[in-house]
Order: structure tokens, then C-alpha cells, then sequence
């Protein structure tokens, strides 16, 4: 692909993330299942959306797993399947859990000491104050 | 028939005792990235010495058709180069050789990649939840930081491809981290991306998984990730605005220490496995901020560049010998040509 096609398709990746992040805000914060149309109205800016889009970002989070759809006459409804607290759980439990992960898929800045140890290094830095 | 013992050779003292005194040496900490590198060249110099020493030993038993078809001139520098080879034209030694070669290759390729499939499927994974659950802060730098509202403290960075990358910071620990302390721990995980730190742990990682049983390559996956992060929080002091001047110097290595040890401490218990795996890390690296920075001298590092390229180019030119031997007799067409 060219340079610009690469480009391009980050933006386009990047925004249609943006959006699925703006989806989410509004399924959550709705009390019962939304439809695209009702998702689309909600959103800021909904006068320059299309349809379309939203419908296939919708689309996206339903075949990720993160919104649970039923059909509700000719439409979709949609709602989330875990809150966003519960997916901030697993991002940071699958994150802790990986402190020794040699496969270098993520990179903590610092990994746990054990009280003692951490103790004996205040000393250290202590003892070294200027 | 010397050829592929001469590397054999190579293979089996390097990869046997070269780890135990560089394991131990100190000056690695004084410059971690160099250390890295040194790892690096001995652990590839191991393995070519063994990819070589098969190929040199198939080299002679391969059937005449390879040579046959090649001109004149040619065929006198093979002849040349096989007298130099002077190996026993056994098939069997032949197919040896070329079994071991491939088989070395293989392995360390296949484990290489299944490492880089996981690590991309978690990437992927938490990419994905991060999208909708985090919310995406403006990096300074142009990296992607997201801030995830969890009590606990964490900080890692999702390595990407080209040196780009996503960070993560919990609201945890923007409770815990002061403001320049925070500056620092975002500068250390983009020094993780920006020197593509994970292609290096992954490399290591490859081998002693491959080849668990040779020490060199154990010494590297245990050392190599520690150096890593020791480079991190060089190249960290050395990008965070912090002033100029020595003292300030010394006040960001206490503030990165300091650092270390809240988020260090803070973290909730976790398998005993993950403590003890990574445990080391911490310790070593807030023992080396609380000493003044010792840069090596000119002299070591230029000992220590041409100790790089010798275990990374050695093999090659051991296995090259017999051939450049043979390219140097008048013979040969294309010697100086």
C-alpha cells in the first residue's frame, strides 16, 4: 500500500476507534437497549454522522463481545455487555498478571518488591540523602 | 574437516562459559545497552557457529551436480575450496550437518514467532478494551497514552511496530506519582518503545526457549530484560526536563528511585511466580539510582565495541576462511577482480 494509504487507514482506524469509545458512553449511560438510530441522535454532533457508520462501528462491538443485540422489530437494540469498570478490570488483571512476561507483550515500568525489600532500599536512599 | 570443528568448538565454549563471567560482571550496569549488545553478538555468534559448522560440514558431501554445471574457471575454485574443506565426502556426516543447521534455524524461528503471536494477540486484546474503557490522553511525545480510572497503580506500554506504541497509566498512579516523577515514568516507557526494547527481550526469550539447556542463552533471558530497564532509565534522565547541571542529575536518579519504590510497593500481591520472576529487576535498579552515575571510559567502550563485532562476525569469518584461503590463489577468476 502507499504511504498515504497507510496514513490514511490510521486516521480512519484511529477515529472509528474514537467513535466506538462515544458508543460505548452512551449504551452505558442509557437505562435500557438503543438502537443505531438511537445511539446516532445521542451522539454530539449527530447531524454529520451517517448511518452507516455508526451502524458498523456498532457492528465492530457486537462481533468484539463487548455489546450483547436483539432484534426489536425491524432493528437491533443493542446494550453492553460488561460495564466499563469490568473492562478496566480485565485490562488491569491481564496487565499485573503479565509482571514476568518474557514474551515482552507489555512492559511494565516496575515490577513488585516484597516489603523487606522495599524497606531495605528506603534505607539505602535514606542513608544517601545528601 | 577443521572448519566445522574449529566452530563447534566456538559454539560449545562460548555457549557453555561466556555467560557465567559476563553474568557477573558490574560494569554492565554502567552501560546497559552496551551490555545488551554484548549479549547479544555472543547468543547470535552461538548460534551461527552452529549453523556454519552444519553447513561447512555438508558443504563437501553435496552431490557433484551442484558443482558440475558451474564453468571452468569456478570448478578450479571449488576444487580449490574443497581441498581446503579436505572433509571425508561422507553422506552421512553430510546430511548431519545440514540436519543440524536447519534444525537450529527452525527452532529458534519457530519459537520466535509463536512468542510475537501471543504477544500480538495481547496486544490486540487490550488495545481493543482500551479503546472504549481508557480515555486517550495527548502524549507530548506523539505516542498514544491512555489513562485507565483504576485504584490500582499501574504503568507498561503496549509495544507497537516502528518504534510506535501505546502507553498505559492507571489513575492509581497519578495518586501515588508526584509531577516530575510521572514525566520520568512516561519518559522511561518511551525510551521502551522508541529502542524497540521488546524485539531485544523477545530475542533472548527465543533462545533460552529454544535452547533452554545452554547457559549462555539462560543468562542472557534472565540479564537482558534487567539491562533493559536499566537503559529505559538512563535514556528517561537523560530526555525529562529537569534543568541542567550535575545536582539536578542526581535529584531526578532519587526522584526516578523514589518513584520505583511507591509504584514498587504499592502494587497489590500478585502469583508468588510473577514476584519472583521480576523481582530482581527492582532491586537492582534502585541500587544503581542510588549510587552517582559511572559512565566507562573511552578505552573499555572501544575494547568492548571490538568484543561485539569479534563474537558477532567471528564465526562468519572462521567459516569463511577456507574459501577467502582459496579466493586469494590465483585460480580464482573473481579474487581481485
Amino acid at each position: 500500500m502507499m504511504p498515504w494509504g497507510e496514513k490514511w487507514r490510521e486516521k480512519w482506524m484511529r477515529k472509528l476507534g474514537d467513535l466506538e469509545a462515544l458508543v460505548m458512553e452512551q449504551l452505558w449511560s442509557a437505562s435500557e437497549p438503543l438502537s443505531v438510530r438511537q445511539v446516532l441522535e445521542a451522539l454530539p454532533d449527530s447531524r454529520n454522522r451517517a448511518y452507516t457508520t455508526v451502524m458498523t462501528v456498532m457492528d465492530n462491538l457486537f462481533q468484539k463481545g463487548f455489546v450483547a443485540r436483539e432484534r426489536s422489530g425491524r432493528a437491533y437494540v443493542y446494550r453492553p455487555s460488561q460495564s466499563r469498570a469490568e473492562h478496566t478490570a480485565e485490562v488491569m488483571e491481564e496487565a499485573l498478571s503479565r509482571g514476568g512476561d518474557r514474551g515482552a507483550a507489555l512492559m511494565h515500568f516496575v515490577d513488585q518488591l516484597t516489603p523487606d525489600e522495599a524497606a531495605a532500599l528506603r534505607a539505602l536512599l535514606d542513608q544517601r540523602e545528601p | 574437516m577443521a572448519t566445522p570443528l574449529v566452530l563447534f568448538g566456538i559454539a560449545a565454549l562460548v555457549g557453555g562459559l561466556a555467560g557465567y563471567p559476563l553474568s557477573r560482571a558490574r560494569w554492565t550496569r554502567q552501560a546497559p545497552r552496551l551490555a545488551v549488545a554484548l549479549w547479544h553478538a555472543l547468543c547470535l555468534g552461538v548460534v551461527s557457529s552452529v549453523v556454519l559448522g552444519g553447513v561447512a560440514l555438508a558443504l563437501p558431501a553435496l552431490p557433484s551436480v551442484v558443482t558440475g554445471g558451474l564453468s571452468d574457471f569456478l570448478a578450479r575454485c571449488a576444487m580449490a575450496l574443497r581441498a581446503e574443506l579436505a572433509a571425508p565426502r561422507s553422506l552421512l556426516l553430510g546430511a548431519a550437518g545440514l540436519w543440524l543447521a536447519l534444525i537450529t534455524i527452525g527452532r529458534v524461528v519457530v519459537m520466535g514467532a509463536s512468542s510475537s503471536r501471543k504477544a500480538r494477540r495481547v496486544r490486540r486484546g487490550q488495545l481493543e478494551r482500551l479503546a472504549v474503557a481508557g480515555r486517550r490522553l495527548r502524549g507530548d511525545h506523539g505516542e498514544a497514552l491512555v489513562l485507565l480510572m483504576d485504584d490500582r497503580p499501574a504503568a507498561y506500554c503496549l509495544p507497537g511496530s516502528r518504534g510506535r506504541g501505546t502507553i498505559v497509566i492507571s489513575s492509581g498512579s497519578l495518586d501515588l506519582l508526584a509531577d516530575d516523577q510521572l514525566r520520568l515514568v512516561l519518559a522511561h516507557e518511551r525510551a521502551h518503545l522508541r529502542q524497540r526494547h521488546h524485539v531485544a527481550a523477545r530475542l533472548s526469550a527465543a533462545l533460552s526457549g529454544a535452547f533452554g539447556w545452554v547457559p549462555l542463552f539462560r543468562f542472557a533471558a534472565r540479564d537482558v530484560p534487567v539491562l533493559l530497564e536499566m537503559a529505559a532509565d538512563d535514556q528517561a534522565m537523560r530526555t525529562t526536563e529537569v534543568g541542567s547541571g550535575r545536582g539536578i542529575r542526581s535529584s531526578a536518579r532519587r526522584r526516578l528511585a523514589h518513584a520505583l519504590l511507591t509504584l514498587a510497593t504499592a502494587q497489590p500481591a500478585s502469583p508468588a511466580g510473577a514476584l519472583a520472576a521480576a523481582g530482581g529487576s527492582a532491586v537492582a535498579r534502585v541500587r544503581r539510582l542510588s549510587e552517582p552515575p559511572l559512565p566507562l571510559g573511552p578505552t573499555r567502550v572501544s575494547l568492548l565495541g571490538v568484543g561485539i563485532l569479534v563474537a558477532f562476525a567471528g564465526p562468519l569469518l572462521v567459516a569463511s576462511a577456507p574459501a577467502l584461503c582459496a579466493a586469494a590463489m590465483e585460480i580464482c577468476p573473481f579474487a581481485f577482480s
